[in-house]
């Protein structure tokens, strides 16, 4: 029985759009060759253990340790979520709701009010703020258009009469800009998608994946795509890559040349990196307002001796990001040169009075997450463009859209104008039910 | 379900849908014939009951054919049964029942089946403990009403079952854990009539036999509850009931005018909202009726015309009510 040597499309790299494309063309009946030479899937967007960082000091139970290498959550309504329930990805993983959203204020970190709930529970917030803070949400949650050229950080002040903690909460928090000049309109278009998602799956408008967020989901998309028929190759420099007619790939240890019709890759030019503090812990940073406990949180500080806005990701057991008792702290942010030893103070911050029993730092992407090799120019080629300025909100559904632009591309390379008509994009008739792991019995 | 807009429907839908229905229609009138037939004719056989089950499958809120399954029930099945095969019987009726307000969670006849099964749930399981399958099966109910109130907390078949439920229940839960349950309820969505009713109720039958000193703290307390609903969405009635409620019949002139005095606060930062404005009048006319000593009938009289006005501008539709309230006054005056 021989096995396939050419392929509709050969795929490089297996980071999430990459991935979730290679599901869909599967789906959609091409046949799709997915190369990595990494042994994991997810490239830069990969869950890791610590003994893939280093093997000292390794704590006990490593492997059951997620380190997400661009740590994003998953928005409950948007187009990741989306391809996640259409492709029937959903059934490989299990999500959960976030259990806190907080912003770093007047030196502690305080659960930010994003929905009619978080205001009326919320105990240190005037009731006339509470009113100024409801009328901005409702205003934001509407379509009403808006035309300023005020930075939002000016504009939530002056239109809504917001206080200086209440007006970075929904800066930082709800509308996750990196700082104060960025502009009003894509920052309201932000917010209202966050005011979507609340309230579809629960009181909070993020999903977070078992397992290692992103790098999961790209792994339960691969799945697909090789129960479609898609043949996955792993682990193997790739030797060379050329194009006389068709893409043509030799890979290290596989002795056939691998063709293609059409080569689905990333832009590699790397405008801007993440550079990234990961701390394994024993006790979970502390929140104000915590009558109730947080197992996982993103937590938010305002641009200060960094001067653009770093996040923190808190994963816990309930994510089985850790084993009982310990959580992944990952602190990061993202410029064109960052330095993961400028985190160190904030984790400092976070963990007054704990050290961490293990630590490390890396910067996303590295050279060693993408190809090694450069690519000829030729025809036949669609490359997924890089975007500036995403953030783990934002990431996961960049990712879902980078990928549907990246199959109509391909899919019009290989089939033509008049063969795209038949083809689909995940058709739609999975029902639409999220696992969430901590969902209650039916009665 | 509130909030939940219909989704159009093509004409080649429409279509499809009438066709398909004209033959289900037919099937069901032979059903029907069937079953109606039977109840006229006194048969209450296993087979009438087996085809009493089909025809609320497809129709739950026929209420002559849940009389028939009772009537079946109480004259063929109860009879020279042990109590423990009613038990079984009527739990297999909530089974049915709880998967039909799944789907249909408004139909009175179905709560109406619900709690004729849970009456006449026999004294067992033993004569140490007589009341053991009454309180599980109440216990359970009332867990089965909580779910429906996570799915729908504003449906209010299921409060006002909630009420008949714990008011059966063989032993009272403590008013305490029902204000706690009506405040979870009102903290995740304060829009909601029935939570704040349901709580006013509590209140008021707690409120009979206590001490007029802890009447008051609770009072405070409430209007501290309402007055931040009020003041996150003054547009929303469901507080601005309760308010009414709680203030009554203006009879304590001081909470009468702090009332009056957090009214205008939320006026300042919402200037059009005509619940503010509708309230205030309300108030300074049940302060005008008390007439105390200290209170300055003319102006608070000006104050009401003034907002009277105001009101007709912002809400025209009303216009004669609020013409119609200063003539009220005048005549008052």
């Amino acid at each position: 029985m021989d096995s396939p040597t050419h392929f509709d499309v050969l795929v490089l790299g297996t980071s999430l759009p990459n991935s979730i494309a290679a599901a869909a063309l599967s789906k959609a009946g091409l046949t799709v060759l997915h190369v990595d030479e990494k042994d994991n899937y997810g490239g830069e967007h990969a869950a890791l253990a610590p003994n893939d960082f280093s093997q000292d000091n390794l704590p006990p139970y490593a492997r059951q340790y997620a380190i997400q290498l661009a740590p994003a959550l998953v928005p409950a309504v948007g187009p990741l979520i989306s391809a996640v329930v259409a492709s029937g990805v959903s059934k490989y993983g299990a999500y959960k709701l976030l259990d806190a959203l907080a912003l770093f204020s007047d030196g502690e970190m305080k659960r930010v009010p994003g929905s009619k709930e978080d205001v009326f529970r919320a105990t240190h917030i005037g009731l006339a703020d509470k009113h100024r803070l409801m009328k901005f949400l409702l205003f934001a949650a509407s379509d009403a258009e808006v035309t300023t050229d005020a930075p939002f950080a000016q504009y939530v002040r002056e239109e809504f009469g917001l206080p200086d903690a209440l007006a970075d909460a929904v800066v930082y928090a709800l509308a996750q800009c990196a700082d104060a000049t960025e502009p009003t309109g894509p920052a309201l278009a932000r917010v209202r998608a966050f005011i979507r998602s609340t309230g579809r799956y629960g009181n909070s408008p993020f999903l977070v994946a078992h397992y290692g967020g992103l790098g999961e989901i790209a792994q339960g998309f691969c799945r697909t795509a090789a129960v479609h028929g898609a043949v996955y190759i792993l682990g193997r420099k790739l030797v060379s890559l050329t194009h006389d007619e068709k893409w043509r790939i030799e890979l290290d240890g596989v002795p056939d040349v691998l063709t293609a019709d059409v080569l689905l890759t990333n832009d590699t030019d790397a405008k801007e990196k993440t550079a990234c503090l990961v701390a394994l812990t024993d006790i979970v940073p502390h929140m104000d307002d915590s009558e109730s406990s947080a197992d996982d949180a993103l937590l938010i500080f305002p641009p200060a001796s960094i001067p653009t806005v770093v996040r923190g990701l808190v994963c816990g057991a309930r994510s089985m990001s850790a084993p009982q008792g310990h959580w992944v702290v990952q602190l990061f942010y993202t410029s064109a040169d960052p330095d993961p030893e400028l985190l160190r103070p904030y984790l400092t911050t976070l963990l007054p009075s704990s050290q961490p029993f293990w630590e490390h730092t890396f910067i996303n992407p590295s050279p060693s997450t993408s190809s090694s090799i450069a690519l000829p120019s030729a025809e036949n080629v669609v490359r997924i463009p890089r975007e500036k300025g995403l953030g783990p909100a934002t990431l996961g559904d960049w990712a879902a859209e980078a990928a549907e632009r990246a199959f109509w591309e391909v899919v019009k390379l290989v089939k033509g104008e008049a063969g795209a008509d038949d083809v689909v994009w995940f058709a739609q008739d999975e029902t639409d039910e999220v696992a969430a792991a901590d969902d209650d019995e039916g009665w | 379900m509130h909030g939940v807009k219909r989704a159009k429907q093509s004409r080649e839908a429409i279509e499809a849908k009438k066709k398909k229905e004209v033959a289900l229609l037919a099937d069901y009138r032979a059903l029907e014939e069937d079953v109606i037939a039977r109840k006229r004719a006194g048969d209450y056989s296993e087979e009438a009951f087996t085809l009493t089950t089909k025809l609320l499958k497809l129709n739950f809120e026929y209420y002559s054919v849940w009389n028939y399954r009772r009537q079946i029930l109480e004259r063929a099945t109860f009879p020279n049964a042990s109590p423990d095969k009613i038990n079984e019987v009527l739990s297999v009726e909530l089974t049915f029942t709880s998967a039909a307000l799944r789907q249909h969670p408004k139909v009175y006849w179905i709560w109406n089946h619900r709690s004729w099964c849970l009456e006449h749930v026999p004294d067992g399981p033993s004569e140490e403990d007589p009341h053991g399958w009454k309180t599980a099966n109440w216990n359970k109910e009332l867990f089965v009403v909580e779910k429906m109130l996570d799915a729908d907390a504003r449906n209010f078949h299921a409060w006002n079952y909630r009420r008949v439920v714990l008011a059966s229940l063989p032993v009272p839960r403590p008013p305490a854990e029902e204000l706690a349950y009506t405040r979870r309820k009102i903290e995740s969505n304060f829009s909601n009539f029935s939570a704040w009713h349901q709580r006013s109720k509590v209140f008021a039958s707690v409120w009979e036999t206590q001490e007029p000193g802890d009447v008051k703290l609770a009072k405070d307390a409430e209007f501290e509850l309402v007055k931040n609903a009020l003041f996150i969405d003054p547009n929303d009635q469901s507080g601005w009931l309760y308010h009414r409620w709680l203030v009554g019949d203006g009879a304590d002139v001081s909470i009468l005018s702090r009332e009056v005095g957090v009214i205008t606060e939320i006026l300042e930062i919402a200037p059009d909202s005509k619940w503010c404005l509708d309230s205030l009048v309300h108030y300074k006319r049940l302060l005008l009726r008390g007439t105390p000593l200290g209170v300055d009938s003319r102006a608070l009289r000006q104050e009401c015309t003034e907002i009277l006005q105001k009101l007709e501008e912002i809400d025209p539709m009303r216009r004669r009510r609020y013409q119609d309230l200063r003539r009220e006054m005048d005549v008052e005056a």
